[in-house]
């Protein structure tokens, strides 16, 4: 831990040590923040408590190897790095996944980000003060855990999506289950409206708190529901589509203030828009020109040489532009992998808006910005 | 009482209750193995198994596992996640904060071993080279039920605790793993 | 506008902003010379609306890994850490990934510079604030300096970390948790 001690500091200030041990910091956060009174005058983020190194070990893995660091990453949605490394990989050895297998991936995506969100839900209630969203959240996300169980084993880490497509078909009876899941979530979305987003408390910790102008943000790179809820429309799905992105029918909500509140609602209207898109793929998936078994493109070996070049590819995650910069030599392992994680990206802004705000109000505007620690400190 | 004893000796009916003896190990550690406080504390991926383990589904809290937010409260440490190097003065810090007797269950691979991260210069391998642990939990990460049998298997560990052993704790325990901090 | 539109108008004022031969896959992508890194980024966000940096991150193409930069044997498959690659030059390239939100181009550029102990390039933070975390973690992995950044200190190893473990020639040397 830093022993840095503040130097510039005045008499009636004090300096806190939030974190790395807090229950509202999602991991193991550090901030370190002096106030004055209530008023926070300085707020800097400390990260790096989780650092596992993953790009020196990308470095010493096959291109097969490294697909289960990435689960590891963003570990509440691991589909999405999952996917998004391989479509690096991908694009470095020139795959082109089968169609089948895109459609299942955009599926498994949509339904991983419902996944996500609803932690997302649960836990930022929880930090401001309401434990009974945190309960129907998990409940319904335990339902998502239990598809995803049928589909490939894991609950929380998935590596499903493989280079070159997905490991295996949708098991016999899932589609039927995951239609019943989505029609029973879709009417669940207006209990939560009802349950938080009109409760006094809530909007009054939330509306107008933490606030990010449209520039600011773009300036500071953010992405993701934290970019949108500023007002900028900027979501790689529609901008970059990849996989069937471009033939979903979906709608990208945005914000107005770039507040805590606005940053809660846009994921919660995501999460709508994700049931959308899953069923478009469902309806695809049972169609006739998509054969099934099909999922896997031909000719992928588990020893995979990728041709000496480089490489980015990078998706919508849960939490922003997920981006993966491969670098191939020619041989076995990924000379060089980046990870471009928005959690890394979004949290850097802290250090501008925690200035000039309520104490009480860290909590709320780091909730809001809903960082993964491992995809933080990699 | 709704309390069960394995050796607890009803003696005497008096109007409203009655008289019973039990050795005082036993009622001891009756109370301890049903509320196991563990921390909020989750360092990477098993946190968020854990946190599952807390809500709907599985309901920890029937068990008496009730999360608390400070160490100064808690009985047993998760430690769900990769230790890395920079997180391990913080542990040990925050292992030193727990009030004794403690207990620590090391969850996934990361805490027992280093798991998949065995090879970075950044890892930890295994939390019992910082901290001594009870129960090793292997997964990757373990399922909620997992962490369920984890605790009974602590439980289990503290049932067999006596008073006169220190501060509780077992004559290993006693003896010198403590002192490697 | 087309990026070669965009490439002959910015090569007017900096000759040294060529294309690649080896572009990033569907990107295109120039090299830039590491003194004009910062006037080049000016003039792309105030004249040509890139206004989104993706990415800011390095290659170090100095050869293979070296396995003493792990402090357990790792798992690299058979004959991957052997000979030298053909791709070995003793060079950081600092890549950079810049989007225009506007109209959706995006651009990589590219600048490579020697490879030696306090190598530098200008920091871009203050034109992009994203640049501010991202050119710490590079300085962080690769010890390459940024000119110009108000705080450049290391981000995610501890303080006490020794080299900087991104560099093809890292050596993991044992400390209290090994």
């Amino acid at each position: 831990m830093t022993k840095e001690t503040p130097t510039a500091i005045k008499a009636d200030q004090m300096f806190i040590n939030f974190g790395p041990q807090h229950p509202s910091t999602h991991g193991v956060l550090r901030i370190a923040l002096t106030v004055e009174g209530e008023v926070v005058i300085k707020g800097d983020p400390d990260v790096g408590f989780l650092h596992r190194g993953m790009e020196k070990l990308f470095e010493a893995r096959t291109y097969s190897q490294g697909l289960i660091l990435t689960d590891r990453l963003d570990y509440i949605s691991a589909t999405h790095n999952n996917l998004g490394y391989c479509l690096a990989v991908e694009k470095l050895a020139g795959i082109q996944a089968p169609l089948r297998a895109q459609y299942i991936r955009v599926l498994a995506s949509e339904l991983n980000r419902i996944a996500s969100h609803l932690v997302f839900f649960g836990t930022f209630a929880v930090d401001m003060g309401a434990f009974t969203p945190f309960l129907y959240a998990f409940r319904e996300r335990e339902m998502i855990m239990d598809l995803f169980e049928m589909l490939c084993g894991g609950r929380l880490l998935h590596s499903y999506v493989r280079v070159g497509g997905v490991s295996a078909d949708l098991p016999a009876g899932w589609t039927e289950k995951c239609r019943e899941f989505l029609k029973f979530f879709k009417p669940m979305l207006k209990d939560y409206d009802t349950l938080l987003s009109g409760n006094p408390i809530f909007r009054s910790r939330t509306g107008g708190v933490g606030v990010i102008s449209a520039d600011r943000a773009v300036s500071w790179g953010l992405s993701g529901p934290v970019l949108r809820a500023s007002g900028v429309n900027y979501d790689v799905r529609k901008a970059d589509p990849y996989c069937v992105y471009a033939k979903m029918n979906f709608t990208v909500p945005l914000g107005k203030n770039g507040d805590c509140f606005d940053r809660y609602y846009c994921r919660m209207l995501e999460m709508g828009q994700s049931v959308e898109i899953a069923f478009q793929c469902l309806d695809a998936l049972a169609g006739a020109e998509l054969t099934p078994g099909e999922v896997m493109a031909k000719g992928v070996s588990k020893m995979l040489k990728a041709p000496a070049g480089q490489a980015y590819a990078h998706m919508e995650a849960s939490r922003g532009d997920l981006g993966f910069f491969a670098v191939s030599d020619g041989g076995l392992n990924p000379y060089r992998m980046h990870v471009r994680g928005p959690s890394f990206i979004n949290v850097a802004i802290l250090q501008e808006i925690l200035v000039g705000c309520k104490i009480a109000d860290v909590v709320a505007i780091l909730g809001s910005l809903d960082i993964v620690l491992g995809e933080v400190d990699r | 009482m709704g309390i069960v004893l394995d050796n607890l000796s009803k003696i005497e009916s008096l109007p409203g209750g009655g008289l019973a003896l039990a050795t005082s190990d036993s009622l001891i550690n009756w109370a301890r193995t049903s509320s196991v406080w563990p921390l909020t504390f989750g360092l990477a991926c098993c946190a968020i198994e854990m946190m599952a383990a807390y809500a709907s589904r599985f309901d920890f809290e029937r068990m008496g596992v009730f999360p608390r937010p400070t160490p100064r409260q808690a009985d047993v440490m998760f430690v769900a996640g990769t230790v890395s190097k920079k997180m391990a003065d913080p542990i040990i810090r925050i292992y030193k904060q727990m009030p004794e007797p403690k207990f620590v269950i090391a969850m996934g691979g990361c805490a027992n071993c280093g798991g998949p991260f065995y090879d970075s210069y950044a890892v930890v391998k295994g939390v019992d080279r910082i901290i001594p642990v009870d129960v090793y939990l292997p997964g990757c990460p373990p399922r909620p039920e997992a962490l369920m049998y984890a605790v009974i298997k602590l439980q289990e560990k503290m049932r067999k605790m006596t008073v006169k052993g220190g501060l509780g704790a077992t004559p290993l325990q006693a003896a010198g793993s403590r002192k490697l901090i | 506008m087309t990026a070669d539109e965009i490439l002959a108008k910015l090569q007017a004022s900096f000759p040294g902003l060529v294309k690649s031969e080896a572009p990033v896959k569907e990107y295109p992508t120039w090299t830039v010379p590491a003194e004009s890194v910062r006037v080049v980024f000016e003039r792309l966000r105030s004249k040509f609306s890139f206004d989104y940096l993706d990415v800011v991150t390095a290659t170090d193409w100095s050869g293979p890994i070296n396995p003493k930069g792990y402090p357990q044997s790792p798992a690299v498959a058979a004959g991957a850490a052997a000979a030298p690659s053909a791709t070995a030059k003793d060079i950081f390239e600092v890549v950079y990934l810049v989007t225009a939100l506007s109209t959706g181009m995006r651009l990589c550029l590219r600048c490579e510079i020697p490879r030696k102990e306090g190598a530098s390039v200008p920091s871009l933070y203050g034109i992009f604030m994203a640049a501010d975390w991202q050119e710490r973690e590079v300085y962080d992995m690769f010890g390459i300096h940024f000119e110009g950044h108000p705080n450049l200190k290391r981000i995610l190893t501890m303080e006490t970390q020794q080299g900087y473990p991104l560099r093809k020639d890292y050596e993991h040397l044992p400390d209290k948790f090994d």
